[in-house]
């Protein structure tokens, strides 16, 4: 088996309690390379649940969990993993142009044969953020930041995004290019889970996987009839 | 526009380096580098110290500091007044001898204790969450992303321990025929090594995520120890060479050498273990702390008690001990009663715990008056505790609003009166240890009771008056008042309802005359002021109405 066929994210029979009758039931749950997968359910369902645990944010309760092939919470699952939450997390005294410098600082771009510094303009004009780049988060509204969060999320390499309803808090234009930038992801090999109510995304996915109550009550071809049967519960 | 730039950009997004899955060489690679500082995490402490200085954040730290330096100096003011002036006998002296060195050493266990419960919970740490996110998730061993901010904590408690160990030696120092040099320096030092020790034991629990039965059996053994040092006079506790050390002028003695051995060794194995700390407990106390952090800049009392408790993982009991019907009968009351038979015992012991700190404060205030500041403010906390059900009524207007009766502020009245009740054993319990130290004849089993009755009414009412403050309305108050009195106004809305609770603790004061007749006639001479204080706080809380946004 050559690198490219192992899986990116593996769950065996992960599951978390919280101990307060909240959590997810034991989940097995296989992504391969190139899978733009849309995770779907009602609030509750346990969505940020299950990414928190595919981020090594939220530790299992049982089963294990493997992430191209490195065990949650190894430095290489990390090194694979970029997580960008539904509510942007940034650094107050940071400008978004200093994040992008952070955050190719920590996972060593510069050590690598990658031109991050262009990427990051790249990304910056995608999302309409070039001209406020050299602003604190404090000064940005919520839409503003939360395209900041995800230029601060795409910035590194990565094997797999795990994002938790990025299209939230975004005007339609930078919904659209989110979308495109989503798929390009998954067109270039890399796998993408996002959770979403954004029903218009769906059908651009290639795989859905449906929660209800903590359990996976859907895993299949993304189906926009199923996902919306799923969410009138 | 922006799709047409997006399809442009794609490839230059899409076609960052590939990370590598797990085969050998990328493993060792990756792996050697995590151990590694990144110049990211440089670079950032470097941009975000810069950003900070360039915000004007220097103004505010030294505002603090200025705020830290009044804090102390009337802290040690305030010490230092009661203990002036009484040089202490010989038959003080040979107490000090003796048991000394096991009372600091019980500081230091109780600091210890702490500790080792704060690391249980997944503290000392309290990281932004920002650091979560980033450095936490980022691919560097987390030993190094979390050593600065362990030392950083270190560091910041070891000072705290400092001025504390070095207030006690002042206040203490003029009591003491000792060299005031020595003592400070030998006090000092042990505040800083009781400190570390603490941070160090929080950390080695926190990295090897010890339970919290494990943590708590550690602390009382340790109290156990310090306990037995303290009534033996023997030395065999580990926490009683702090006290070895603090006391060096008058109690020198080798032991003492075992005091930064023992500090210093839980601080390097705290920092060794720290990278074990729970991810999950780092974001949970990011969140929590960030929160009580703005409660605590909006002086809202109540919301920094609920997040505190959050922060300790503090729930009610699923099922009530004693299922007492919900009938129509007692309306509030019955809720309030019914909450409160919902609290776990570790609570319970707490209040009651309150309630023997307060009452030896009082006993103690026969010698020392000032002492029935704390002796209030021990019981004030306990009131917190009592009227949970009132605070559950001003959490949630819009029930309180429903109620069908013509004054909403009436239900906080009846919410009161079981909040009261629930006080009463605490101030039975703080009364009984009272009479301990001062005994109750010569007519002072009268300010005892009083004490029990009205400081049961006294800690109710001033912490439901705190409950129902709440965050202060900024806006009102400057409408009302000019702008220099703003900072008073804060002031009094903070101190009132502890007043409240130190006015009904007035009768106390008898237990300062040495006859019966100026005992019995001193307190009930202030049974008046302590009632007026009680009914004013309560009148206020019957006229409040539930406040909207």
């Amino acid at each position: 088996m050559s690198d490219d066929d192992l899986p990116t994210l593996v769950l065996d029979e992960a599951a978390k309690d919280y101990g307060d009758g909240r959590g997810l039931y034991p989940t097995d749950l296989t992504l391969d390379p190139g899978q733009l997968v849309v995770l779907a359910g009602a609030n509750g369902a346990g969505k940020s649940t299950l990414l928190g645990l595919c981020a090594g944010l939220i530790e299992p309760t049982w089963g294990t969990i493997t992430v191209a092939g490195h065990p949650i919470d190894s430095i290489g699952a990390r090194r694979a993993t970029t997580y960008i939450p539904d509510n942007p997390v940034l650094y107050d005294d940071l400008t978004v142009r200093e994040h992008l410098e952070f955050i190719s600082g920590l996972h060593r771009l510069d050590d690598e044969d990658d031109d991050w510094e262009a990427r990051g303009d790249d990304l910056l004009a995608t999302f309409n953020l070039t001209e406020r780049a050299d602003d604190l988060p404090t000064r940005l509204s919520r839409g503003l930041r939360q395209k900041a969060s995800l230029v601060v999320g795409l910035i590194r390499p990565f094997e797999i995004l795990l994002i938790d309803e990025p299209f939230v808090g975004l005007d339609p234009p930078a919904q659209e290019a989110l979308a495109d930038v989503l798929a390009g992801l998954a067109a270039a090999g890399r796998t993408v889970l996002a959770s979403t109510h954004q029903l218009g995304f769906v059908d651009r996915a290639d795989r859905c996987v449906g929660l209800r109550d903590g359990e996976v009550v859907l895993d299949g071809p993304a189906d926009v009839a199923k996902v919306r049967a799923l969410l009138d519960g | 526009m922006m799709a047409a730039a997006a399809t442009t950009t794609l490839s230059a997004i899409a076609g960052p380096v590939r990370v590598g899955r797990a085969n050998g060489s990328t493993v060792i690679a990756v792996e050697q580098r995590a151990r590694e500082v990144p110049p990211g995490l440089r670079a950032l402490r470097r941009a975000r110290r810069r950003n900070s200085l360039a915000k004007g954040d220097w103004a505010d730290r030294l505002y603090q500091a200025y705020l830290a330096v009044i804090a102390v100096g009337l802290f040690t003011w305030f010490f230092a007044s009661i203990a002036a002036g009484n040089p202490a006998s010989a038959a003080q002296l040979h107490w000090i001898d003796d048991h000394g060195a096991a009372v600091v050493g019980m500081v230091a266990a109780l600091a210890i204790t702490v500790g080792l419960r704060s690391g249980a919970r997944g503290g000392p740490l309290s990281l932004e969450l920002t650091t979560v996110h980033y450095e936490l998730l980022a691919p560097i061993e987390r030993r190094v992303t979390l050593r600065h901010p362990a030392t950083q904590h270190l560091s910041h408690l070891a000072l705290f321990g400092g001025v504390a160990g070095a207030v006690a030696a002042l206040v203490a120092g003029p009591s003491l025929p000792d060299n005031p040099v020595v003592l400070f320096a030998t006090a000092t030092a042990a505040g800083v090594l009781v400190a570390i020790a603490a941070v160090g034991a929080a950390l080695i629990v926190s990295g090897l995520r010890l339970s919290a039965v494990v943590a708590n059996s550690i602390g009382v053994a340790l109290l156990a120890l310090a306990t037995f040092d303290l009534v033996s006079g023997h030395g065999i506790a580990p926490t009683t060479p702090f006290g070895v050390l603090a006391l060096w002028s008058r109690v020198g003695s080798p032991a003492a050498v075992v005091a930064p051995v023992l500090a210093v060794a839980l601080a390097v194995l705290g920092v060794r273990y720290v990278a074990g700390t729970s991810i999950e407990r780092a974001r949970e106390r990011a969140g929590l702390v960030e929160q009580l952090r703005f409660a605590l800049t909006m002086q809202d009392l109540r919301t920094v008690v609920l997040l505190r408790r959050h922060l300790a993982h503090e729930q009610l009991r699923v099922a009530p001990w004693i299922a007492l019907p919900m009938s129509d009968r007692g309306g509030p009351r019955r809720r309030a009663v019914r909450g409160l038979l919902h609290f776990r015992v570790g609570r319970m012991v707490r209040m009651l715990l309150l309630g023997v700190s307060a009452g030896l404060l009082i006993g103690w205030s026969s010698d020392i008056p000032a002492l029935l500041v704390p002796a209030a403010g021990t019981l004030f906390l306990a009131g917190y505790d009592a009227v949970e059900a009132l605070g559950q009524e001003v959490d949630h207007p819009k029930i309180w609003s429903s109620h069908p009766v013509e004054h909403p502020g009436h239900i906080l009245g009846h919410l009161l009166q079981v909040g009261i009740a629930a006080c009463l054993p605490v101030t039975v319990v703080a009364t009984i240890a009272a009479a301990l130290v001062t005994g109750v004849g010569d007519g002072r089993l009268v300010p005892l009771l009083l004490v029990g009755v009205l400081g049961a009414f006294g800690a109710g009412t001033g912490a439901a008056v705190s409950t129902v403050l709440g965050p202060p309305d900024m806006v009102a108050i400057s409408r009302y008042g000019a702008p220099d009195m703003i900072g008073w106004v804060l002031v009094i809305r903070a101190v009132l309802p502890l007043l409240l609770t130190f006015m009904a603790l007035l009768p106390a004061l008898g237990l300062r005359h040495h006859t019966s007749d100026d005992i019995v006639s001193s307190s009930t001479n202030l049974i008046g002021p302590a009632i007026v204080a009680v009914v004013l706080g309560w009148q206020w809380l019957r006229s409040r109405t539930p406040r909207t946004l």
